[in-house]
């Protein structure tokens, strides 16, 4: 009997290394087959190219660069982490940083804070990564901060924990986080017309209660009634009737969802023959190229989404980089989304400082000074420029778009417009831009077409 | 701010549907526990796992019908606890009840990291039900309106519940069903096929459970994984609350859970704006549940180690 | 598998002892010099939840009762013990303290229904409550540094910025609290030795063996389970104390109720018999995922590992890898001991 199971366990070990060495071999062979170089040629303001675009491979020793991310039972933010890393392989194939290619080393937190901890202390102290860069987890900006601070870690990433977006020096998010999403989303409500605005956050997700603090008081402040709501996932048909009936005849409801979880609730409403009660708004999470398609013509222009990006459908240079990379580099489970944008930008304006250094600056030390330094940077996804400076809070998204669906597509409907200055970190975000002149003037790092 | 009566009960319909699904689920997994003795804490998974299956044959493949996919997701149930009970009843047939459910939180943590890997929460997913649109949508009750999907899971839960009742109580196999949950040694000397007697309650136990699976799915508007597997907990408490016996009761307990749970959404400024009721209804199987077993079970139980009940 | 363990003092108990004794030495002072500092704060962890897996062995393995609410529990002490680390200035023992006696004060809640129940309803009992308990704590989400009894404010309008969880004056590097845990963590093992030992664990023993017989040798049935469930809970919560300073910032979204049932299969699968498979279970919930991780295996191999286990243990294997370990290396001693005898017999009468 015993020798049963031993046999059986053998085979089935072997089973999985065959399986293992199977699936290695697929995607090495899927890469190898790569054809024309993405993302190489010679930068221009009509094109852009990954890192030095040369279109050769890198062979010097390894930058490297770490992350953490969330991903767990629900929650699947590796999309990130996945897209950084697919811009800088492109890099690594088009010459990497002046011949070095970057090493991305990418930790993944499944909601475990004892974990969360211990992944910052491997990557600096035992992997020792020079930056961080993509970071997205639910606790990372609480339960690091003050590591972060001590090692003079200033992370590239996006946010989620209330204090990434200006309650700490050491995180410079390329998003804007969901409360001040949802604001936008408030803003867009109001001037739609609404009476009211219920905001609804996910309970739990939204770890400390507070994103829709932003988009309530900025109704109060215009005389509408505000309303915060709290309700877990996944979302339920009862939502539908619940945010209808809080929100009044004529009044706005914001779903501060993912996209699955805001269509569970509008296509109930549209079935219980409440939808057209109110006016409907999401924020970034809920965007998706599907959205309409999935949601279906009868939401058409009733539906507005807010996204903190331009939309990558758009024939700017970045934008079609982004496609390029994303359909080349990224996974194929992961479409085109803002969250794929998230971290094409965070990549690429990383790989742009480092391109900017000279090797002995490519230190921990060096690039993270040179992280500090970061000004007036441009991009056509963005509505204003990218900036980091040595400030006590970083909130440099803070201009929004509203999309909204059209015969199947999503269309832009409001463009870039400023996240109203509710909150004492806009506030500051915006005299800091003013001060020291951050989104004008040289930019930092200067255009590829334009670096020495 | 105390909600309106009115607005109180627009939440009724979709409370009963609800209710009615657990309650189908409660009947599946209390007769398969009095048949077996297994209580199968892995209900809501086989069934989400079903109604993923359903999901890529409509998605992902060009030849097959939406009926056939439905059809599916049904057998797929059936197929995993029939393949289940047969693999792994025999193994654990001599165990208390106890151990027979910890084994079943196995097959719950398999499937779950199974769905999870397979179907990552990435995409947006919905096996959207025909009935969902017929009639317009469905009839106006008030200011609402209620959809055919949500009739058709109230009707199945009443048949289901009545056609099992039925079954057991006036047909041979149902007499054999009764005869192997009250002894199941006893019933075996006696000659009746005790192991196919077992097989089919775990087959027709699938059946149902694929089948509230795909309603519940269709009801709530969405599919994931580990929310459809821990909505189960409604159905445990309906069947807990009939004792994990009578089939009316768990229908009606499953029935009041829901209600309660879906009308509580209109408690969302009471008693404060920002601690409201509402908040808090997830709660509602558990205090329930409490409540029925501290009123109703007055009787004390002593165990033995090994005795099954 | 019904067996009750006596513990006397003879020379077997004394080497274990001993040894036992030389590998916690080991495990306290060597460890943290030998490998890196993130593989010092994972086996933190794994020490923190050991005491968790302990309780639920304790009740299960000792007296009987399935709860599956023990990971919100852990989630009640780690929200006591947040709330005084900001709120006061108590030396960090006295917090794990008061977190380990309210925690055990709710499970004392939790364990009333058990007087009505049996087994499998106390099971589904539990589980239902875990899932309430979490909910509560997604409402009123973990302190952050403000007042009130919450304790949760807008970081806006924390005073003085927002800090992490303050740990002990004499550990705060992850070395030092690494040691602290430790020795935390052995003291809530020999509190569970000594009432395994004592009157407490003979009468839990009765109880599991046979509830009328207990009951007819005039065992307080009532009295004892309740004080399973407050000890249980007691440790439970001194680990949640524990997780506070370790992890530094808490979130609901870190206490899922599938982890009690996760916790169920770990304690299963390490041992539910002996004191061992707490520490097995302990270590396959939180060295393993960081293993696989470190490998760069997904996240759900651990889970569905955890799941094939549960139903391997259960069907051949009823006392965990602490008791079939013990017994592959006896065999496998055995079979070597043989192997030599029958050579040394083929040698002999050949020549």
């Amino acid at each position: 009997m015993r020798s049963k199971k031993l046999r059986a366990g053998v085979a089935l070990a072997a089973c999985g290394v065959v399986a293992l060495l199977l699936s290695a071999w697929a995607t090495g062979a899927i890469e190898s087959q790569a054809a024309a170089p993405v993302g190489s040629g010679k930068a221009s303001p009509t094109k852009s190219v990954c890192g030095l675009g040369t279109g050769k491979k890198a062979k010097g020793k390894p930058i490297r660069i770490g992350a953490i991310v969330t991903v767990a039972v629900g929650v699947n933010w590796d999309e990130i982490t996945d897209n950084v890393r697919a811009y800088f392989n492109c890099v690594n194939d088009n010459g990497g940083i002046n011949g070095r290619p970057i090493k991305y080393i990418v930790h993944v937190d499944p909601i475990n804070p004892e974990l969360v901890a211990a992944f910052a202390k491997k990557l600096i102290e035992e992997e020792k990564v020079v930056a961080l860069v993509g970071n997205i987890d639910v606790m990372d900006c609480a339960v690091n901060a003050a590591y972060y601070a001590q090692k003079k870690f200033y992370v590239i990433g996006d946010g989620v924990h209330d204090l990434c977006y200006g309650g700490t020096p050491n995180h410079i998010p390329i998003n804007m986080g969901p409360a001040y999403s949802t604001l936008g989303a408030a803003q867009y409500l109001w001037r739609a017309g609404a009476k009211s605005i219920v905001a609804v956050s996910p309970t739990g997700v939204d770890a400390q209660g507070t994103w829709n603090k932003p988009a309530v008081e900025f109704a109060k402040s215009k005389g509408l009634k505000g309303i915060d709501v709290h309700d877990p996932y996944p979302a339920q048909a009862s939502y539908a009737l619940k945010y209808v009936q809080l929100a009044g005849e004529g009044g706005g409801v914001i779903l501060d969802f993912t996209t699955d979880q805001v269509l569970t609730v509008l296509k109930a409403a549209e079935q219980q023959g409440i939808a057209d009660r109110v006016l409907w708004a999401g924020s970034t999470p809920a965007y998706d190229t599907r959205f309409a398609e999935k949601a279906g013509k009868f939401w058409d222009g009733k539906f507005g989404i807010n996204t903190e990006l331009l939309p990558f459908t758009g024939k700017g240079p970045d934008a079609k980089l982004y496609r390029q990379v994303g359909a080349k580099y990224v996974p194929k489970k992961w479409g085109l989304s803002s969250f794929g944008q998230f971290g094409f930008l965070d990549a690429r304006v990383a790989t742009e400082v480092l391109l900017t250094l000279k090797p002995s600056q490519l230190t921990a030390k060096g690039v993270n000074a040179a992280f500090l330094k970061i000004k007036n940077w441009k991009s056509d996804l963005l509505c204003r420029p990218f900036y980091s400076g040595n400030l006590p809070g970083h909130v440099p998204n803070n201009w929004d778009i509203t999309t909204t669906g059209k015969d199947g597509k999503m269309v832009v409907r409001e463009s870039c417009f400023p996240i109203a200055p509710v909150t004492p970190e806009i506030r500051a975000a915006r005299a800091a831009e003013k001060k020291f002149k951050l989104t004008s003037g040289t930019s930092y790092p200067a255009p590829a077409w334009l670096r020495k | 701010m105390l909600p309106t009566l009115h607005d109180v009960l627009q939440f009724v319909p979709l409370g009963l549907a609800v209710g009615a699904v657990y309650g189908v689920s409660g009947v599946g997994i209390v007769v398969l526990y009095r048949t077996t003795g297994v209580l199968n804490f892995a209900y809501g998974a086989i069934g989400a796992l079903g109604v993923f299956i359903a999901f890529d044959l409509i998605n992902k493949t060009s030849w097959c019908p939406d009926w056939l996919a439905y059809l599916a997701t049904v057998l797929v149930g059936g197929a995993i606890m029939l393949a289940y009970g047969l693999v792994f009843g025999p193994v654990f047939a001599a165990r208390d009840p106890l151990v027979k459910a910890a084994a079943t939180l196995g097959l719950m943590l398999i499937l779950l990291a199974a769905m999870s890997w397979t179907w990552p929460a990435n995409e947006v997913r919905a096996v959207p039900l025909p009935s969902d649109n017929w009639h317009n949508y469905g009839y106006q009750i008030g200011d609402i309106r209620v959809s055919w999907t949500k009739i058709i899971a109230l009707l199945f839960a009443l048949g289901v519940t009545a056609g099992t009742t039925v079954f057991l109580r006036y047909t041979k196999l149902g007499t054999a069903y009764r005869a192997v949950a009250n002894d199941r040694e006893i019933t075996a000397t006696l000659g009746v096929p005790v192991r196919f007697v077992e097989a089919s309650a775990w087959l027709v136990s699938g059946f149902v459970c694929g089948a509230s699976g795909l309603l519940l799915s269709g009801l709530i508007n969405s599919l994931e994984a580990a929310t459809l597997t821990f909505l189960v907990i409604s159905s445990l408490a309906a069947a807990l609350i009939g004792r994990l016996q009578s089939l009316w009761v768990t229908l009606f307990a499953a029935l009041v859970i829901g209600v309660v749970e879906s009308c509580l959404q209109a408690f969302s400024l009471w008693p404060t704006e920002s601690q409201p009721l509402a908040q808090y209804r997830a709660m509602t199987p558990f205090v329930i549940a409490i409540v029925a077993l501290l009123v109703l079970g007055r009787r004390r139980e002593l165990t033995l180690s090994r005795a099954a009940h | 598998m019904t067996r009750i363990r006596g513990f006397e003092i003879e020379r077997g108990q004394a080497v274990r002892a001993v040894v036992i004794a030389g590998l916690f030495a080991l495990a306290l002072f060597a460890v943290p010099e030998l490998i890196g500092i993130y593989w010092v704060k994972i086996l933190t962890a794994a020490a923190i939840y050991s005491v968790v897996a302990l309780g639920l062995g304790l009740l299960y393995g000792r007296v009987g009762m399935v709860s599956l609410c023990q990971v919100a529990l852990l989630a009640v002490g780690a929200w006591t013990a947040t709330r005084l680390l900001y709120g006061t200035e108590l030396p960090f023992p006295i917090v794990l303290l008061i977190a380990g006696v309210v925690t055990g004060v709710i499970g004392i809640v939790v364990g009333l229904p058990a007087l009505r129940v049996s087994g499998l309803h106390l099971a589904l009992i539990t589980l239902m409550f875990a899932g309430a308990i979490t909910l509560v704590l997604s409402v009123i989400h973990f302190p952050n540094g403000g007042g009130g009894f919450l304790g949760q404010v807008s970081l806006g309008e924390l005073q003085g910025g927002f800090r992490i969880i303050r740990r002990p004056g004499i550990a705060t590097s992850d070395p030092a609290y690494y040691r602290y845990t430790l020795i935390v963590v052995a003291l809530m093992f020999l509190l569970a030795l000594w009432q395994i030992a004592s009157k407490p664990g003979r009468a839990w023993a009765a109880i599991r063996e046979s509830e009328p017989a207990a009951l007819a040798a005039g065992v307080n049935i009532t009295q004892y389970k309740l004080w399973a469930f407050a000890l249980a809970s007691f440790m439970t919560g001194v680990a949640g104390g524990l997780l506070a300073g370790n992890a530094g910032a808490l979130s609901p979204v870190a206490f899922p109720t599938q982890d009690s049932i996760v916790l169920l299969a770990v304690v299963l699968m390490g041992g539910i018999y002996s004191l061992w498979g707490a520490v097995v279970a302990g270590l396959l919930v939180r060295l393993l995922p960081a293993l696989l991780e470190n490998w760069g295996v997904s996240i759900y191999v651990s889970l569905l590992l955890f799941g094939i286990g549960v139903l391997q243990v259960l069907a051949t294997a009823p006392g965990g890898l602490a008791d079939q370990v013990p017994k592959d290396l006896k065999r496998l001693g055995r079979l070597l001991s043989h192997g030599f005898g029958r050579r040394a017999d083929a040698e002999g009468p050949a020549a």
